[in-house]
């Protein structure tokens, strides 16, 4: 008899459960791969960007770039603030997600235009924030650097990650105009607020200069399939107060933005990452009532399948069919074949998988769905019996089988003897008299107490074997 | 030892050396690349090259050894159960006298089967005598034991197991002598196995195969006990028979010449582990000490941690203390393989690795988490400290997956596959667990502490 018909198949179970937690974890609302400018549905997502600030001046600017870029070029643009100002209470739990690279992946581009260590202690970037900006920059994002961040947050990484060698910083007086290259827009800067002398490095173009010296301001360098602009001066102070205002720098940096979004190039991050962040965010959305109550559903609803296929286990299968009770009842009763079957089980009971199959003629649900639902409505039951499989009867044939099987082993036949004329005696006894190999004893000990034909009671630390009511109505009347 | 053969294990040992180093090279390899990769999946920004430095950091200090360890062993197990020349007993000629020495103190509920079990063996009954020393129980151990079979002796007073022992032996009329403990039973080859043995004129000892005695709802602990029993002999002692030094005869299963033990005249008293001293005795007096895999004998599991405690402690003092009654054979050149192996395997493998192990599991993180908040030591000084936990975390259980393996194809060439699971918390968790008991003891007996029976 092939066992294997009945047998679990580990590989296909942790198969489904794994797509199970993945499905649901990606299906779970909330799940972090939902987010990201990936496009769904064929659609392009508008443009969303991530304003780190440090304080209210930056989230002005940030406003007004957007503002005055969705009106030059008719788009919606829709800025999410990250806010780092140390007055801020959540400022520690915002700062963790610039380093969270799936949570940067969420925008299109990441903006930092005046992050200010001394005056609102936003803190310098650190060398994990930078990873985290290169990674999902060379993804294809377009990262904004204005002077302060540049400057004051200044480290090898950043400048390898900016592409622009940070050469001198001056102050002056008077007015320094900005020019567009290749344009025609113009900008004034007060250079009392700092300009840095930048030298870009080859993978760079220059997108505005000064018109004193020519020395750039607005660098844009390539970096993966995305863009760094680092500006030479601030770009905050002149657009959010009044006393320096200085016109055009709203549309200077506007025009570099939307220059450097044309030569991006949207790359998928690497395969292991999304497996990490599908495994991360599927295992953080279960995690929840909801979730639990979502995956639960979803693994009943694969169990279900795998069970109506003849995949699941049959004792899982059983388990996912008693629910279905009420209405299995009355398919069951109007079909044939489970009829048939339920006939030839009473006729002879302890019948195996392939026997029943053999004389099933015409059967198109597999009969072991087909088992498995009229056991879950109580109408037959099942035993796995050693060496031989599963075999189905009448619920009240069960004590037959049982004889039937404990019967066909010598081996069981004379320790269940033993018990039965000694009750009391220890596994160890048993394998004294009957000079077995204890291990083996215990092994069939431990069957027979499982499918409970033998009791087993632990007296002071010795284990008591005596024979079971349903071991003596098994056997009645038999020499045992 | 033909010379062929010498050349043979010669190089079982080189090769076992080499894969062994290659071996833990290679898992050190493993490991630096697997856990900076698990720790990128909670932390995708932690850096890399500092997380391959903790990680080396640590199997340097805490797993090497123990890698190196269990592929050595393993490689030479792999020899030494391919050579094995036949599992059959050997069955010619008559078989000797033999006598089976139980010393019992309060073992009323046990003594009965450990004498039937002695009795009932596949051994001419004419030539099997079963002694019981009751070592002045309070309850009714003689009566039992007597009406089980055995002829018993008794000490009027509880004089610890060494003098019990002494009287079972001075008393005992065999050829052969097998001591064994009131809660073990032998199987029914146990006898056979035992004087088959002993056969070659240069064997005094021999440690027969001690098992834990299964049973139908076993607890952790015994499932723990199983495992380490199962390494202790199925790996261990067929590796050190393969090597020719099997150190140490167990109580729970010592057989020896009986003109070996009348020479010695008693079983020393003054250590608490006279198993590992009569058998260094026996070697001291130019005999081998062999392990005889088909004697097997099951022992009863220790049921609480407290009672396993002490019965380890015990266990390890008073090998300490044997070592430290015969120093002349540690490393000694006369002794050969024995002296090396005292030293190498018992004190450095058995002893101080494990001890210092203990030590750097505390002293690792210690070091990293003041590292990290003093700002001192600025190796790992930019990595967060949730990075280097995390790595701790994950190294802990990965740095025991050689010997997971080991164990767990050992147990399977036994038919013991049912205890595979276990042994990842008998690696992780237990194994470490008595590496602490190690270092107490060693820490107990450096202080001169006095360890007895009880707990």
């Amino acid at each position: 008899m092939s066992r294997s018909q009945s047998a679990p198949r580990p590989l296909l179970l942790i198969a489904l459960s794994a797509s199970v937690l993945l499905v649901a974890g990606a299906l779970l609302p909330g799940s972090a791969v939902q987010g990201g400018s990936e496009t769904r549905g064929g659609q392009t997502p508008p443009p969303s960007v991530l304003l780190v600030a440090s304080d209210v001046e930056d989230v002005r600017f940030g406003k007004e770039l957007a503002g005055s870029l969705s009106e030059a070029e008719g788009r919606e643009i829709r800025v999410e603030v990250l806010y780092l100002g140390s007055e801020y209470s959540g400022a520690d739990e915002e700062r963790e997600r610039l380093s969270d690279t799936w949570f940067l992946r969420g925008f299109s581009e990441i903006w930092i235009p005046d992050l200010n260590v001394p005056w609102t202690e936003g803190g310098a970037i650190t060398e994990e924030e930078i990873r985290a900006l290169g990674r999902v920059v060379g993804e294809g994002r377009v990262l904004l650097v204005g002077l302060n961040t540049y400057s004051q947050s200044w480290s090898p990484p950043l400048e390898e990650l900016t592409g622009v060698e940070l050469t001198s910083l001056n102050t002056g007086t008077g007015t320094v105009t900005i020019h567009e290259v290749g344009g025609s827009v113009t900008a004034s800067y007060d250079p009392s607020l700092w300009w840095a002398n930048l030298r870009p490095s080859s993978n760079c173009s220059v997108l505005a200069t000064s018109e004193a010296d020519g020395s750039p301001a607005i660098v844009a360098c390539r970096s993966g399939g995305g863009a760094v602009l680092t500006l030479a001066f601030n770009p905050v102070v002149p657009v959010v107060e009044s006393k320096v205002k200085s016109g055009g720098i709203l549309e200077l940096v506007g025009r570099a933005l939307s220059a450097a979004e044309e030569g991006v190039v949207p790359r998928p991050p690497p395969a292991w990452d999304r497996a990490a962040a599908l495994v991360r965010s599927a295992a953080a959305s279960i995690a929840t009532p909801r979730g639990v109550a979502w995956f639960a559903s979803l693994s009943y609803a694969a169990l279900l399948g795998a069970t109506l296929v003849g995949y699941a286990p049959y004792a899982a299968g059983v388990a996912a069919l008693m629910p279905l009770r009420p209405i299995l009842r009355k398919v069951l009763r109007a079909d044939r074949s489970s009829g048939k079957l339920y006939s030839l089980i009473l006729d002879a009971p302890g019948r195996s998988l392939p026997e029943l199959e053999a004389e099933c003629e015409g059967c198109r649900i597999p009969t072991k769905v087909r088992l498995a639902a009229m056991e879950a409505c109580g109408l037959i039951d099942s035993a796995v019996v050693r060496g031989v499989g599963r075999l189905w009867f009448h619920p009240r044939d069960r004590e037959l089988v049982l004889a039937m099987s404990l019967a066909a082993d010598p081996l069981t036949w004379r320790v269940l003897t033993l018990i039965s004329e000694r009750p009391g005696l220890t596994p160890e006894e048993i394998a004294v008299e009957m000079g077995a190999p204890l291990e083996r004893v215990v092994r069939l000990v431990r069957w027979l107490v499982d499918i409970g034909a033998v009791a087993a009671a632990d007296v002071g630390g010795l284990t008591e074997l005596y024979p079971s009511d349903a071991l003596r109505r098994a056997v009645g009347g038999t020499a045992l | 030892m033909s010379s062929g053969g010498r050349w043979r294990r010669r190089a079982v040992y080189a090769v076992a050396l080499a894969g062994s180093v290659g071996g833990t090279a290679a898992h050190g390899v493993f490991l630096t690349r697997a856990i900076p990769w698990l720790v990128s999946l909670v932390y995708p920004d932690a850096p890399p090259d500092q997380v391959r430095l903790v990680v080396i950091s640590l199997f340097l200090l805490l797993g090497a050894f123990l890698v190196s360890v269990y592929l050595f062993l393993f490689l030479v197990w792999l020899a030494a159960v391919r050579s094995r020349p036949t599992d059959v007993i050997q069955d010619g000629g008559d078989p000797p006298s033999l006598s089976v020495v139980i010393p019992a103190y309060n073992e009323e509920l046990s003594v009965g089967l450990a004498v039937k079990g002695a009795l009932r063996q596949d051994y001419p009954q004419d030539r099997l005598e079963v002694i019981v020393v009751d070592d002045g129980s309070t309850d009714s151990t003689a009566e039992v034991a007597r009406a089980a079979g055995a002829r018993v002796l008794v000490n009027p007073e509880n004089r610890g197991k060494a003098e019990a022992l002494t009287l079972g032996i001075a008393s005992a009329r065999g050829e052969v002598i097998i001591t064994t403990d009131a809660d073990t039973v032998l199987s029914r080859w146990a006898a056979r196995a035992a004087v088959d043995a002993l056969r070659a004129e240069d064997v005094g000892a021999a440690s027969g195969d001690v098992r834990v005695a299964p049973s139908i709802r076993p607890s952790f602990l015994q499932r723990m006990q199983e495992i380490e029993y199962a390494a202790s002999y199925w790996l261990g002692k067929t590796v050190q028979d393969y090597m020719g030094w099997v150190l140490i005869t167990p109580g729970a299963m010592g057989i020896y010449k009986g003109s070996l033990l009348r020479e010695m005249g008693l079983i020393p008293p003054d250590t608490v582990a006279e198993d590992f001293d009569v058998s260094l005795s026996t070697w001291r007096r130019g005999y081998r000490v062999v392990y005889a895999p088909q004697a097997v004998a099951w022992t009863k599991p220790v049921r609480s941690a407290r009672e396993l405690r002490s019965q380890r402690v015990r266990w390890f003092v008073g090998g300490l203390q044997v070592l430290s009654k015969y120093p002349e054979m540690i490393l000694s050149l006369r002794r050969g393989a024995v002296g090396v192996a005292l030293f190498a395997y018992l004190i450095l493998v058995e002893y101080l690795l494990p001890s210092l192990g203990v030590l750097g599991y505390v002293a690792v993180p210690l070091a990293l988490l003041i590292s990290r908040l003093t700002g001192v030591g600025l190796l790992l000084g930019s990595v967060p400290l949730k990075v280097i936990s995390l790595a701790f975390l994950a190294f802990l259980p990965l740095q025991h997956v050689p010997g997971i393996i080991v164990t767990s194809t050992v147990l399977a060439s036994k038919g013991r596959a049912d205890l595979i699971p276990w042994t990842v918390p008998y690696h992780v968790a237990y194994s470490l667990w008595l590496s602490y008991l190690k270092l107490e003891s060693l820490l107990r007996f450096l202080s001169r502490e006095v360890v007895g029976w009880r707990p």
